[in-house]
């Protein structure tokens, strides 16, 4: 029989004192159940997949080795997301500076006979390309919570709860992610 | 913009969203229904939602996971520089096929219960003779169990007779969970009774 849940229970309090306690078959279960937030995490900062998987690890990785460190095991979920955040802003300086690099190189001239093509309707696939590089192009602070929204399918309070912020804060971040975006994709979708 | 036409936009967000009250909602429809511009607006941004879920979720699939780090492997890595574990998957799904591979290969075979599972060579593999069809249910897993939260493996034997007069057995697994407030410790498990 399932007994019904309080409303203060959170089933993954248990499994985070076991993994407290060294128990690996609890951390495999407790990364099964919470891997996609953290990928989606990190790729809210990211805003592309390239290192995803590998900042996913290191991510998991730190949270074997610092659980101990998390006195109030309610709050994981903070402490989980910025765990997440703080790997994600350090792998996306890295990249920026790789970036800055490569701007800097001599970039060859354009073709003389180049000529820009004429605007036309874009097909559902190049729809959604250029959805996804309009919310790379957002700035982190706003496509944090809308990565978490549109992946995840988080409310408000889930995602205030997680990134440690109020539910307005939230919602003001959705409305001005969604405002960015469509003023970027104005006349492509 | 005007005060109106944020409030507006408050609305057409939270409306995308589901986190409308019914009065918030009605006033949201009568604003579409009045203004062209508006429902213009809002359709964009239906639009480009639905774009952003398809585009996201086709970046993070579900079936996709982080390869869990092996604990100690992950310390020595974050002190030491990352390195890609991307082909464990891979390795481990081949070697579990080559596994199944051989174990088909070698027809009748021992269960490791000590019953006798024997493959009939006309039928599918998925199908065996089995001795006893009422065995109760089998946890699998048994070792992790979190004072709270307990997740089990169930396999169920279901035996089958056929026309050849052959019982035949087929398997199933379930994986359920159950969970409990931290003062009720007393729910019972299939396996607390094995």
């Amino acid at each position: 029989m399932t007994m019904p849940l309080t409303a203060e229970y959170d089933a993954d309090i248990p499994v985070i004192e076991a993994i407290q306690q060294g128990d690996r078959d609890a951390f495999a279960d407790f990364v099964w159940a919470h891997d996609r937030w953290v990928r989606g995490m990190v790729l809210g900062v990211l805003g592309d997949r390239d290192a995803v998987d590998d900042v996913a690890q290191q991510v998991w990785a730190a949270v074997w080795i610092r659980i101990g460190e998390l006195r109030d095991t309610r709050r994981w979920r903070p402490w989980l997301y910025r765990l997440a955040h703080n790997a994600a802003i350090d792998a996306h300086r890295t990249r920026v500076r790789r970036r800055v690099m490569i701007a800097s190189a001599p970039v060859p001239p354009p073709a003389k006979n180049g000529t820009p093509a004429p605007p036309q309707q874009l097909s559902d696939a190049e729809q959604r390309k250029a959805v996804m590089m309009a919310i790379q192009a957002l700035p982190i602070l706003y496509r944090e919570p809308f990565v978490l929204r549109h992946l995840l399918d988080w409310s408000y309070r889930q995602i205030g709860e997680a990134m440690d912020l109020p539910v307005d804060t939230v919602e003001t971040r959705l409305v001005r992610a969604r405002r960015m975006l469509r003023e970027m994709l104005d006349g492509k979708v | 913009m005007t005060g109106h036409d944020e409030r507006i936009e408050s609305l057409m967000n939270r409306s995308l969203d589901g986190d409308l009250s019914e009065p918030e909602q009605l006033e949201l429809d009568r604003t579409l229904i009045r203004s062209p511009d508006v429902r213009r607006e809002y359709e964009q941004m239906r639009r480009i939602d639905n774009l952003a879920v398809e585009a996201l979720r086709a970046m993070v699939p579900e079936d996709q996971m982080t390869t869990v780090p092996n604990p100690e492997a992950g310390a020595r890595r974050s002190q030491g520089g990352a390195r890609k574990l991307w082909w464990l998957l891979p390795a481990a799904a081949a070697a579990g096929l080559v596994v199944l591979a051989l174990l088909s290969a070698r027809g009748p075979a021992n269960r490791p219960d000590g019953g006798v599972a024997v493959s009939n060579d006309n039928a599918a593999p998925a199908l065996r003779v089995v001795e006893d069809a009422n065995r109760p249910l089998q946890p699998v897993r048994p070792g992790y169990r979190p004072r709270l939260t307990d997740r089990d493996l169930d396999r169920n034997w279901i035996g089958i007779k056929g026309d050849d007069g052959r019982i035949y057995w087929i398997k199933t697994d379930r994986v359920r969970t159950l969970e409990r407030p931290r003062d009720a410790g007393k729910v019972k498990l299939v396996s607390d009774n094995l």
